[in-house]
């Protein structure tokens, strides 16, 4: 009969590609007392499994032989929600990559193991994970239901106990401020946390996040490059991201591309490439977007994160550097591996029509473009409209063109991203003189229409100022500025009344839900959120009053 | 100050002091050579601990001999919040029933009267007593404690034996007990890879009757 053991419930998986290794660790495991432990000798099985169980123990090896490693299988399934909250996730690792890879990572594993692993190191920090999962219940619960303020109340009832988790719960509490958007209540904390031990790296990211969402630009720049410029935060991959959003949000783009191509000289991975790439193609840049992508391309073949938007991201920077014949190659022999969505068909149709047509092939173009347009499923501010714009304008049809670059900056005229690509669309193709026409015509448009709505809540003509936001997003439903606005003027309309309305509020929370989707971490969606909560406060207040 | 504090290996990295090392750890993996041979032909259960503990020494030796020597020459701490209490009490698990000597980890008043987390690197403190503890199973009569306080600032894990104390052993052995002092270079290692002020200590329990005591001293 096995025995009883504070692990005997827990449901375990094994990933190595090495047997041996599989069965020892998994003998190890059985020793604890583990009853269910599965094992995976691969990413794909282990994504496989990972998918179709709640495990409460995960224990990878980091060399699986494979394209993919064991710290990118984490990084994959803790950033897709594949692997819950309570699920421990226990990395072995041999002895010289161990500090690699723990500065590199923001996502760290509950514990990074170093061969050889015995019964009971396992044991010992099997222990001591549980106890932190339990300690740490209430917040992750509350961030479950998504009740950010029970998290932080959680939070701070941690915090008062001094104990063992003080440190971590005010990690924990950053993260919950930074998300409340209470930026200046989250650089407190970091602050607090930096006065303790000024080494703390996590601490010095949340501060230069804290600034930078408090649009105190220039002290989140200086931060985030304080912590790359240090022995520790060499390679901490998320500051440098931090640093190039804040010098793209100050207009540096080249200086943004900098620090990007700093990151991935510290941790040359495929997502590193793909980030400089992504940049460097924005940038017009297209030597470094090519390079990026071609070692992405190469990095990523049948691994887990191979994706075929960057087969399209290649052959699209191929196209515009005018080597159709490297497109075509690409296109052909990079999507044969995937089963293809309709819009990756799309963009493939759009820049198969380019390269044919930079060939000089106007027939064959022509049909690749008229394929683009059938499946285009309407003009937004995304890469395929962009696409199928410059076949349109190469194919000889510059007002088709022109129309679907106008409706990809309406889409989102915000967005400094869509504008830099729809620039770069008119000169690759010969229209450089249009820039300025298309681009500003179409934002200015809909700053127009945003402004007079906000004009009419001036006035105090409320359901009308509500109406002509509404229709403005009627027309753009992704448009972020847009829907920002109508956030904004919907909780001031709602604040103006001092009545609570349901459908309002609904529409609201479904704006908020939308622009969370198309700016996943954004500042000011965050900030949105925030004025939305103390709408709603403010609301209640008057009601009991 | 950089944001964590190295250590440089010794110096004899590459000399004559590691090669000692080897042909000691060699020495040792004949014993443990020997002891398999003998229980393959006659399996006994006591013979078997005595060998697995060897087994488990012999490990704990070599991975310490790569963290000194098998780097790059620069020991590094990465430093975590973790409780010093659980530590300790993971490293006299580890060592329950060493060969008839008793080892106590610190009781539930002495914990809670110290620290409830200290930024240390984990992997190398528990190397580290590891080496102390084991040296001390050399010399305990029956009991071997861990200790833990917090001394100004400064953490201090202990690590006390009931055997007859410094003296005439130390002198005849070296300083760890050991004949090549891999015990001592790796905590003298792992106490300079934790910054300035950090250090190790052995000498003789000063308010009992005779037995040794080791220390590991880590500042904030």
């Amino acid at each position: 009969m096995a025995i009883e053991t504070p692990f005997s419930k827990l449901h375990a998986l094994v990933i190595d590609d090495a047997q041996a290794q599989l069965a020892t660790l998994r003998g190890q495991l059985q020793m604890l007392g583990l009853q269910r432990v599965d094992v995976a000798s691969n990413p794909q099985d282990a994504l496989r499994a990972l998918k179709a169980h709640a495990y409460g123990l995960v224990l990878c090896d980091y060399s699986l032989g494979q394209k993919t490693d064991g710290q990118q299988l984490f990084e994959f399934v803790r950033e897709g929600a594949i692997l819950g909250a309570g699920c421990l996730f226990f990395m072995v690792t041999a002895e010289n990559n161990y500090a690699a890879v723990a500065a590199a990572s923001e996502h760290k594993p509950d514990a990074y193991m170093l061969k050889p692993v015995t019964a009971s190191d396992i044991g010992d920090r099997l222990k001591a994970g549980l106890e932190r999962l339990k300690a740490f219940q209430p917040i992750h619960g509350a961030l479950a239901s998504q009740d950010l303020g029970a998290a932080l109340d959680a939070c701070e009832a941690l915090i008062a106990k001094k104990d063992r988790w003080f440190i971590q719960a005010m990690q924990h509490k950053g993260q919950i401020l930074l998300q409340l958007g209470r930026h200046a209540d989250a650089r407190a904390v970091y602050q607090q946390a930096l006065a303790a031990r000024p080494q703390l790296v996590w601490a010095q990211l949340g501060l230069a996040r804290a600034f930078k969402a408090g649009d105190m630009l220039e002290e989140a720049k200086q931060q985030a490059r304080a912590i790359v410029e240090s022995t520790d935060g060499q390679r901490n991959l998320a500051a440098f991201d931090v640093l190039a959003d804040t010098l793209e949000a100050q207009g540096d783009t080249k200086g943004a591309q900098w620090a990007l191509r700093d990151a991935m000289v510290a941790v040359p991975s495929a997502a590193r490439q793909r980030r400089l790439g992504e940049c460097a193609y924005r940038n017009n840049d297209l030597d470094t977007a090519l390079d990026c992508m071609q070692k992405v391309l190469k990095a990523t073949q049948g691994s887990i994160i191979a994706q075929p938007q960057d087969v399209l991201a290649l052959a699209q920077v191929q196209a515009d550097a005018d080597r159709g014949d490297e497109a075509l190659a690409t296109l052909d022999k990079g999507l044969a591996n995937f089963t293809n969505t309709p819009q990756v068909e799309t963009v493939a149709h759009a820049v198969r029509a380019q390269a044919l047509a930079r060939k000089g092939d106007a027939e064959g173009a022509a049909r690749a473009a008229g394929r683009a347009r059938e499946t285009l499923r309407g003009a937004k501010a995304d890469f395929a409209t962009v696409a199928l714009a410059k076949a349109e304008l190469l194919t000889g049809n510059d007002d088709a063109g022109m129309a679907l670059l106008g409706t990809a900056v309406s889409a989102d005229h915000e967005n400094v991203r869509i504008r830099q690509l729809v620039g770069n669309a008119l000169r690759c193709t010969g229209h450089e003189d249009k820039v300025d026409s298309i681009v500003e015509a179409a934002a200015s448009a809909l700053k127009a229409r945003v402004g007079a709505a906000r004009a009419l809540l001036r006035s105090e003509q409320i359901d009308e100022s509500l109406a002509a936001i509404e229709t403005a997003l009627a027309d753009f439903p992704d448009n972020t500025g847009v829907l920002l606005q109508a956030t904004q003027i919907n909780c001031m309309a709602l604040r103006l009344r001092r009545t609570v309305n349901d459908a309002q509020t609904e529409r609201v929370r479904l704006y908020l839900s939308r622009l969370e989707k198309l700016l996943p971490g954004s500042d000011r969606v965050t900030q949105m959120q925030r004025y939305f909560r103390e709408t709603l406060a403010s609301l209640a207040e008057t009601a009991v009053a | 100050m950089t944001a964590e504090a190295t250590a440089k290996a010794p110096a004899h990295a590459a000399g004559a002091g590691t090669a000692l090392i080897v042909h000691d750890l060699k020495n040792e993996l004949g014993t443990l050579e020997d002891q398999l041979s003998r229980l393959a032909a006659d399996p006994d259960p006591m013979a078997a601990g005595q060998a697995h503990r060897l087994c488990m020494h012999l490990r704990q030796r070599l991975v310490m001999y790569l963290t000194l020597y098998g780097g790059t020459g620069v020991l590094r701490a990465h430093c975590d919040d973790e409780s010093p209490a659980e530590l300790l009490d993971a490293v006299a698990r580890r060592h329950h029933g060493n060969d008839g000597i008793r080892v106590i980890a610190p009781a539930d008043a002495e914990c809670a009267a110290a620290p409830a987390w200290w930024f240390l690197d984990r992997r190398l403190v528990e190397m580290a007593l590891d080496a102390a503890l084991h040296n001390a199973l050399r010399y305990a009569r029956s009991r071997i404690w861990l200790t833990l306080q917090s001394d100004n600032g400064t953490l201090v894990l202990g690590v006390e034996d009931d055997g007859p104390g410094l003296g005439e052993s130390l002198a005849a052995d070296g300083n760890d007990g050991t004949r090549t002092g891999l015990g001592t270079s790796l905590c003298r290692a792992v106490a300079d890879a934790h910054g300035p002020g950090a250090a190790v200590h052995l000498f003789n329990r000063p308010t009992h009757e005779g037995g040794a005591r080791f220390e590991l001293r880590l500042p904030t």
